[in-house]
């Protein structure tokens, strides 16, 4: 089994206090020879990835290329979204492939859900010491 | 630096740089109060997706399909 690694929480609104501290996860992003680091946000409660419009602009994917839509819940409900596969790469694991719901939305933080995140990689949350551990899945 | 050499800097901004100034002002004195910025009664958004079971689905048969040549 690998070594899990070992990741802070990021404070994202100092005027909140310890309540904006959130587990973003630094990333690479790849698709065909794009690549790119994103700080992605894991959210368990997502029960999928999703990728902002911009950062898949980024990375090239064209949006009528991609014949998969998806339809989100929530908030993202309201707009278009599209099944895209990519790969990723966390630390000094190996890369894996990665699902996401690429949204028309860009006021969406990179997400990090159970569709296929969770199903990767095993993390354990050590929230009252603003820290987390990844470790590929066994 | 006092306020009277700081209001000339101020003047010059662009209008957009006095908001963030003023932005970054209440920032500064919520934290120093220890005021909360979440106001009763509004609502903020919460982008997670959640429930979003055919999402899922859909995405979970994408990873079931054989990888496609690599293009170029």
């Amino acid at each position: 089994m690998a070594e899990a690694e070992r990741y802070s929480f990021t404070e994202l609104e100092p005027s909140l206090g310890a309540a904006s501290y959130m587990p973003l996860l630094p990333l690479s992003l790849l698709h065909n020879d794009q690549r790119i680091t994103v700080s992605a946000l894991l959210d368990t409660g997502s029960t999928v990835n999703v990728l902002p419009f911009n950062l898949g602009a980024q990375l090239g994917l064209a949006w009528d290329e991609q014949s998969t839509p998806v339809q989100l819940t929530g908030n993202l409900a309201q707009f278009e979204a599209r099944g895209v596969l990519l790969t990723a790469q966390v630390g000094s694991f190996d890369p894996v492939r990665l699902v996401f719901a690429w949204t028309r939305s860009d006021d969406v933080p990179p997400l990090l859900g159970q569709v296929n995140f969770f199903m990767e990689f095993d993390v354990c949350f050590h929230r009252s010491q603003l820290a987390f551990e990844v470790r590929p899945k066994a | 630096m006092s306020l009277a050499e700081l209001i000339p800097n101020l003047q010059k901004l662009e209008k957009a740089d006095k908001l963030r100034a003023l932005q970054f002002l209440l920032l500064e004195l919520a934290k120093e109060e220890g005021i909360s910025l979440f106001i009763p009664n509004v609502s903020y958004p919460i982008w997670t997706p959640h429930n979003a079971f055919g999402a899922a689905n859909t995405l979970m048969d994408m990873l079931a399909k054989p990888l496609e040549p690599k293009r170029g």
